[in-house]
């Protein structure tokens, strides 16, 4: 019964179809017309760039622009580099006694973590040591893509010097890995794609340094002294990090040889350490090696120093509609720095009892080195300046918690033409950020001569470093323009001192003329001297910043941060943490 | 053409005079219902034969007939009846209705069939359940109707965040979403869709159910058909409604004085700085803020501030006609829904015209669906702002500006209310027109060919004119520069036009011959989306008035036109082939199968094409002998089906690499100039995997349907496991590969969904006056991952955790072992940095001295236990009365409010918990001891954020009144024929034991289920008045 009504059904339907073939056909035809384009479904995406338009020379300016630690992830965070900023202000500065957190107070706290930084209370949950890590690493591996792309290029005139280029940026990023984590996984443009995820952080360091060196050594060859791009890596930059690489190795001999290749350059101290602070392109002859930023370049705000935005003052009635500082108030000295800047009556710092008595922010009597009011604002002291008022109490933002000083160095000319557009971004344009300035070369031979027991050589360099703070024009009176704002004083060290003392003269020097520009942290920690160095500065601190009170440096953990949890765990467990975190 | 129609009707009268053998002669009678009126329309055939007439407007008909033949009268909604033709000639009817409406049709998947022939899962939500929820949004109104149903949402007017998943997460890429059919337009999103123009509603939640949509099935198919006309008399409706909404849930922070004291305690008895004041307790505070004497310090609550009461409306004008020849229903709809969020609102304005014809004697019907749809929301929500914005602050300064922060100690947050207020005129403009053009010939009995051809045009206009404003004398807002000089403001325009079209033909074939039923289609169809995308921002002098349609003519800032990648411009083609046969034997053996095949242009050249088969059997065992005439068992249906769905839901170029130029990411001043022409860079923007395939999910389902005790009880019951493979992934990865490393799909690991969705039924006698009637909805499902085959062994993100052996979107952290509450617990604990009294204690899970990492676990499981729906309804006479209850058991949820409330960590308000925070004198108390500074890492997850999320709430309570004009003349002399006037509220009531501010969340994916933030835009409790009318 069944078989036989489904015959029928199929002899009903032959039959039919027989009958309406040439409508079918019809059907069918029209059918297939729209099904049997062989590309239907090939959709490539428009507009953009892919692997087959690809020129190398635009891979090589995005690794560049890796400096700026500005990426678009389409992530808050990583457009905004202001709670891990490349100039290493949240994991140097504020840790190392140069600078409180700031801002609104000690729960304002971009990122989450910046008061955990400043207290030594890092977790490896924190976002801003995260948001550093994915930075650098986002970074190398621009560059890695870059040396690929490269090698794989034929017809490029410039290949060669541009992966010596590379080369020298990959050095950077490592060694920021270094500085900052101790430890990091090392991959390349040889690392097979398939591999890089499971390649483990290291922590020999000297497996890790002969990387970073390895990279340099091969750019020396390669690279020129000079480069007609002013922002390009040249063969003095490479030189200059290996002597900083050596430096961080106490390879003290080595550290002269690299030095003085630099040296021995075109660069120099420049005259004027207000422009040197304020206006764009006069470093240009001090900067061995700076991030460059430019406005007017295209973009909405520009490429600024984004990372360091919000330490601009906060200036709420300068010019309440379009204000030139109108910052969030982070990154403020310390009162200790600005103690260090105290002089004795031989116009030399007090090596050893500066931090014994507070200089008051109102104290203009007081004899200080000159540098002080050049790169720390203080209530009454004429801003770069400009002409609309001298620095107020009000713009700082918590006096009670932080004090009354503003970080006066990188904040652009009030007059500058390369300012960014009146109000936000406050305060920036196109002053370069120096990750390696002349002066800091200097003191890396003065340093290695002392280590060296070469006294002599050290102070000298030091007092050519003091010779340029002496000569440079004074901060004037903001009333009075023709005196000074201040009781300066800065005189020359004697040459013939002990190796003890040419020790203490070098490091506070290198406070003076460098702090508040992310070193000083990884100096102390290069030292040995961090533990210590830091549980004194809190404690002594927290009688004036009770937040410090309970805080301590744990040595063994504290030196480092903790490798991201978050990066642990999207390893798979790859990565190892630190034994403390 | 001629002569195919000839042999047409050659074939159709050769069928007939073979059958009709016997003595013919005339029998005529009347068709009535049960209460006595005519019936027009029932059909009258003879059994077997093709012999058939249908009953006139009194209900009469006339046949030809012969002795001893069956008469099988049948009418949709009644049961059938038979007689044998004795000797009279005349045979009268009375229909019985039949109450489970057996008969009524079901659209699935490019086909209608018979309820009653249905093999698969298929929830049907009838238009009167939609009518209980006051929201425009539709998805919001399927809450609870439909077992193994989720939603979630947050309470934005107009609802369009609303998300759903059908029988758990299939997929752990974050896509989740259904696929809508529309009227044959298939799309993700019904925005835009009148919820008073649908007809009907079905869920296919079983594989083979929706398989034959192939690709796009494996979330799930919801199939909305729109109003069609009836055959008959014009008729005019109106239907009107007003809704007043109010905030649901209660959201309370601190006051100034619990401020001042919960902060000088978390300083550790340090004054507080605020402003000008400096506040210890027990000084007075003093009158103003400020120096300047312009904020006069206050107590505001800035959650009042932002929120206010609103009203909704609703109307529409419906008006169908139609006859033999022809059907049309024009509907013409406008909606407004005013937010509870300050200058918030969504306004929609519909119109709709569904229309048909029939040729050649019904044998060519063509027809259109036409849907035009204008949609404006002005989108803001400053909910977080208001929760953590400083209560001593006032709304407006003295000078009459808007009030804000100064000086120290209160943070730096914008006046919530002028957020609101300089962004009310950020109006998002919708356009959306959608439907078709389709034409159904048939071309022999039971052979039809249909030609469809879909369209979804979209257009999107955002011009974005945030003011700048004035608080405590500045000029804020990011949108006042000072250029060159000049005042300048920045604003920004985008565009996103998307054409949909989908090409459909099908050819399908329906036969019923004798005990045999047969039913088949086979398809063809082509997908194609064209995107465009565009994005200008200009500058111009301050105050200027732009027009926005001339950008171009203004100083251009940003072109980004050219970013069409990343999913945003992206355009996409889907080619695809589909068969469906199904065949049932004496109405009590169905056997069932589908294939289909796709192509789609999302994956790589390898993996372009899959292929779906399902198949599925049932068995109405109440049509066997035994049970026929049954009283017990009315109607009882074993149902069986199997099926494979494929999820094609990742970014278009997903197989492509893809860098981009990003001015303020990829550039580098390598001159060093500082200014102008910058060297360019790209940047990685997207890693393509060219090896990416389909998600396949495969699906058992086992069900019964039953109606017992004269159709008193009714019940459907599903069962069903779900396997998903290949899952399309999308994860954190290590940051050495780069920024655009999480770009990367691939395809990793298995995931399986178990569950039952359950709907019982009891309704009373129809026959009298007081009726009524309760229906439960049940469902409960078990997710869990299977397999994870990529390198990690879990993936996490956030709180939430992806690893085999649990469920998908598990929460994952420390286990808080309370407080630490004497000396000796702090000195014998673990090494756990920051360990202190009043400090939360951490679990050392694997013993080894240290809190770290490695004591991590699942601590929380999302997915609830079971979610029900209870519906109470009773009509007496002309009232009709309806309660609706739903819920959702045993599941956790993630209070992430706490991490910002519960802690005086950040300067900003706290939350009211602080009150009660641990303290020498507050030793049992279960809050952390107040401190600024977090050396405990106490926001670190643990199970100190997890909490019940169970609730139990009075969704929806409705009072109705029907009136016909029979029996009012009043309204019978206005035109009027029938109406209704309700009253209605919504969420009157609910039980839970969640502290956060509100127990529902949006968050239905991998990385965040049940993860309650502090933005959410709050629920309402609403009260409606509405009417009915029909002319």
């Amino acid at each position: 019964m069944c078989t036989h009504t489904l015959k029928r059904i199929v002899s009903d339907l032959t039959y039919n179809f027989k009958k309406m073939k040439k409508l079918l056909l019809i059907i069918f035809a029209a059918l297939l017309l729209v099904s049997c384009q062989e590309d239907f479904l090939d959709v490539a995406p428009e507009n953009v760039v892919s692997e087959e338009n690809l020129d190398p020379e635009q891979l090589v300016v995005s690794a560049y622009s890796g400096l700026d630690y500005r990426f678009n992830t389409g992530e808050f965070r990583d457009n905004w580099p202001f709670d891990h900023a490349p100039s290493n202000w949240c994991f140097s500065d504020i840790r190392s006694g140069d600078a409180y957190k700031g801002g609104g107070g000690v729960g304002d706290n971009p990122g989450g973590g910046m008061h955990a930084l400043e207290i030594h209370q890092v977790f490896p949950s924190s976002e801003n040591v995260y948001n550093l890590w994915r930075a650098l690493y986002f970074a190398i591996f621009r560059v890695n893509s870059a040396i690929v792309v490269l090698n794989n290029t034929s017809d490029f005139s410039q290949k060669e010097l541009r992966i010596a280029e590379l080369k020298v940026l990959r050095a950077h990023f490592y060694f920021e890995l270094m500085k900052n984590f101790g430890s990091f996984a090392y991959i390349d443009e040889n690392t097979p794609v398939e591999d890089v995820t499971s390649i483990e952080n290291s922590f020999d360091s000297s497996f890790l340094w002969g990387k970073i060196e390895e990279d340099l050594n091969t750019a020396i060859s390669v690279l020129p002294e000079t480069q007609e791009d002013l922002g390009r890596v040249n063969k003095l930059v490479a030189y200059a990090y290996l002597a900083k690489a050596k430096l961080f190795q106490g390879q003290w001999s080595e550290v002269i040889t690299y030095a003085d290749k630099v040296i021995a350059g075109p660069y120099r101290l420049v005259d004027d350490l207000e422009k040197l602070y304020s206006t764009p392109g006069y470093g240009n002859d001090e900067n061995v090696f700076a991030i460059q930023y430019s406005v007017n370049d295209g973009s909405e705000f520009g490429n600024l120093n984004f990372g360091d935005l919000i330490n601009s003052p906060d200036s709420p009635a300068d010019d309440p509609n379009h204000p030139y500082l109108n910052g969030d108030d982070f990154h403020k000295p310390s009162q200790n720095i600005v103690n260090a800047f105290k002089v004795n009556s031989s116009g030399l710092p007090l090596l050893d009892s500066y931090n014994n008595s507070d200089l008051e922010y109102d104290d203009t009597s007081t004899p200080v080195d000159p540098r002080l009011d050049h790169s720390i604002g203080r209530p009454g002291i004429t801003w770069k300046h400009w002409e609309n008022m001298p620095m107020r109490v009000n713009w700082n933002r918590d006096v009670p918690t932080y004090g009354y000083y503003v970080v006066k160095k990188y904040q652009i000319d009030p007059y500058s033409d390369l300012r960014a557009s009146g109000g936000f971004p406050w305060a920036k344009g196109a002053l370069d950020f120096p990750i390696i300035k002349f002066s800091d070369v200097l003191l890396w031979k003065a340093e290695a001569a002392i280590e060296l027991s070469d006294v002599a050589t050290g102070m000298s360099i030091i007092n050519q470093i003091r010779t340029r703070a002496k000569n440079t024009p004074r901060v004037y009176d903001f009333n009075s323009p023709s005196q000074d704002a201040a009781t300066y004083s800065i005189e020359l060290y004697p040459t013939e001192v002990t190796q003890d003392y040419a020790r203490k003269a070098l490091r506070l020097e290198r406070r003076l003329e460098l702090h508040n520009e992310g070193h000083h942290f990884y100096d102390l920690v290069r030292w040995g001297i961090a533990e210590s160095w830091i549980n004194n500065y809190m404690f002594k601190e927290s009688t004036k910043r009770s937040y410090y009170a309970g805080a301590s440096f744990t040595s063994g953990r504290d030196e480092y941060l903790p490798i991201p949890q978050i990066e642990i765990d999207a390893s798979g467990g790859v990565y190892q943490q630190r034994s403390g975190y | 053409m001629k002569n195919a129609m000839k042999s047409l009707c050659f074939t159709l009268m050769f069928f007939t005079s073979l059958l009709s053998f016997a003595q013919q002669r005339t029998i005529s009678g009347t068709i009535k219902s049960g209460d006595g009126e005519p019936l027009p329309g029932a059909t009258v055939v003879v059994k077997g034969t093709t012999n058939g007439t249908i009953s006139n407007f009194d209900g009469n008909y006339q046949i030809q007939v012969g002795q001893g033949d069956t008469l099988l009268v049948t009418f949709i909604g009644f049961k059938e009846v038979s007689a044998v033709v004795g000797s009279e000639s005349i045979y009268d009817f009375i229909l019985i209705e039949d109450t489970e409406q057996l008969e009524e049709v079901v659209v699935t998947g490019y086909a209608v069939e018979k309820k009653s022939d249905i093999t698969g899962a298929i929830s049907i939500v009838k238009t009167e359940e939609l009518d209980m929820v006051s929201t425009p949004n539709v998805i919001s109104k399927l809450q609870g109707r439909v077992p193994g149903l989720t939603l979630t949402s947050s309470g934005v007017p107009g609802g369009n965040d609303t998300q759903i998943s059908i029988r758990g997460l299939t997929s752990v890429f974050g896509g989740t979403g259904p696929l809508w059919v529309i009227d044959g337009v298939q799309t993700t999103s019904p925005a835009g869709l009148n919820p008073n123009d649908i007809g009907s509603i079905q869920v296919l939640k079983d594989a083979a159910s929706a398989g034959i949509y192939g690709t796009e099935a494996a979330r799930g198919v919801i199939i909305v058909t729109t109003k069609q006309a009836e055959s008959g008399k014009a008729k005019i409706t109106l239907d009107s409604r007003v809704t007043l909404n109010t905030v649901r849930d209660n959201f309370s922070v601190l006051g100034s004085q619990e401020w001042l004291d919960v902060r000088y305690i978390a300083q550790g008895n340090v004054p507080v700085t605020a402003g000008n004041i400096t506040y210890t307790p027990g000084t007075p505070l003093p009158e103003f803020l400020d120096s300047d004497n312009n904020l006069r310090v206050s107590n505001t609550d800035w959650i009042n501030v932002i929120l206010k009461n609103s009203i909704s409306t609703t109307t529409d004008f419906g008006y169908s006609n139609g006859s033999e020849r022809y059907k049309v229903f024009m509907g013409l709809g406008y909606s407004k829904d005013d937010g509870v969020i300050e200058h918030t609102y969504y306004e929609r304005t519909n119109f709709r015209l569904n229309s048909s014809v029939n040729f050649f004697n019904n044998r060519l019907t063509i027809g259109e669906n036409l849907t035009v749809s204008n949609f404006q929301e002005v989108k803001g929500n400053s909910m977080e702002d208001a929760l953590l914005q400083n209560p001593l602050i006032p709304v407006y300064g003295e000078d009459g500006t808007w009030g804000g922060p100064v000086g120290a100690g209160l943070q730096d947050k914008w006046n919530p209310l002028a957020i609101l207020y300089i962004n009310r005129n950020n109006v998002q403009k919708t356009w959306r027109t959608f439907g078709n053009i389709y034409a159904d010939l048939t071309i022999v009995e039971g052979l039809k060919f249909s030609t469809k051809l879909n369209f979804d045009n979209n257009r999107f206009r955002f011009n974005e004119q945030t003011e700048a404003f004035n608080q405590n004398g500045s000029i804020l807002g990011n949108l006042v520069y000072l250029s060159g000089g000049e005042e300048v403001a920045r604003y920004s325009r985008n565009r996103n036009n998307m054409d949909t079209y989908i090409f459909t033909n099908l050819l399908t074939y329906g036969r019923e011959l004798g005990v045999h039923s047969l039913n088949a289609f086979v398809g063809h169809e082509v997908y194609r989306k064209d995107q465009d995308n565009s994005y200008y921002r200009v500058q111009v002098p301050y105050g200027t008035e732009v027009d926005f349609e001339n950008i171009e003519a203004y100083d251009i800032l940003a072109d980004n036109s050219n970013l069409d990648a990343y999913g945003i411009g992206a355009d996409s083609r889907r080619e695809s082939m589909f068969a469906k046969a199904s065949y049932d034997f004496k109405d009590k053996y169905y056997l069932s199968a589908s294939i289909r095949r796709d192509g789609s242009s999302r994956f790589g050249r390898n993996n372009r094409y899959a292929i779906f088969p399902t198949a599925s059997i049932g068995w109405t065992i109440s049509n066997e002998n035994f049970l026929l005439n049954s009283e017990i068992v009315n109607n009882l249906k074993l149902r069986a089906s199997w099926g494979a769905n494929g999820n094609a839901d990742i970014l278009e170029y997903a197989q492509y690499s893809i860098y981009q130029q990003a001015i303020e990411n990829s550039n580098y001043d390598l001159n060093g100039g500082g200014s102008g022409e910058i060297d360019l860079g790209v940047s990685p923007n997207q890693v393509g995997n060219p090896d990416l395939k389909w998600e396949q999910s495969y699906q058992t389902n086992v069900g019964v349907d039953a109606s017992l005790f004269n159709n008193r009880i009714s019940l459907v019951l599903d069962l069903y496991e779900k396997k998903t493979s290949d899952l399309l992934l999308q994860v954190i990865q290590p940051s050495v590969l780069g920024e655009a490393g999480k770009t990367l799909f691939f395809n990793a690991g298995d995931m399986t969904n178990k569950g039952i969705d359950v709907v019982l039924g009891y309704r009373s006698s129809p026959q009298k006056a007081f009726t009524f009637g309760a229906d439960l909805t049940f469902s409960a499902y078990e997710n869990e991952v299977t397999d994870l085959s990529s390198s990690d062994n879990f993936i996490l993100e956030g709180v939430s955790y992806t690893g085999v052996g649990h469920p998908i979107g598990s929460y994952f952290g420390y286990i808080a072992d309370g407080l630490f509450r004497t000396p000796e617990e702090v000195a014998v604990h673990a090494v756990q940095p920051g360990k202190a009294l009043g400090n939360i204690r951490y679990r050392d899970l694997n013993g080894d001295g240290v809190i770290n990492q490695d004591d991590r676990t699942i601590i929380g499981n999302p997915h609830p236990d079971f979610i029900y729906g209870i519906n109470l309804y009773a009509g007496y006479r002309s009232w009709e009365f309806n309660v609706f209850f739903d819920g959702r058991q045993g599941n956790d949820m993630y209070n992430a409010q706490r991490e910002m409330l519960d802690f005086a960590y950040f300067g900003f308000n706290h939350g009211r918990n602080t009150l009660d925070a641990w303290a020498v004198d507050n030793a049992n108390s279960l809050i952390p001891g107040l401190s600024t500074s977090d050396v405990n890492d106490q926001k670190r997850a643990s199970t100190y954020f997890v909490e019940d999320g169970s609730y139990f709430r009075l969704k929806s309570v409705n009072i109705g009144y029907n009136f016909s004009t029979k029996t009012d003349s009043f309204f019978k002399k206005l035109g009027l024929d029938a109406g209704k006037f309700y009253v209605q509220a919504e969420n009157l009531m609910t039980i839970t034991s969640f502290t956060g501010f509100d127990y529902e969340v949006p968050g239905l994916s991998r990385t965040g289920i049940g993860i309650a933030g502090m933005g959410v835009y709050p629920h309402t409790k609403t009260y409606s008045f509405g009417l009915n009318l029909q002319f």
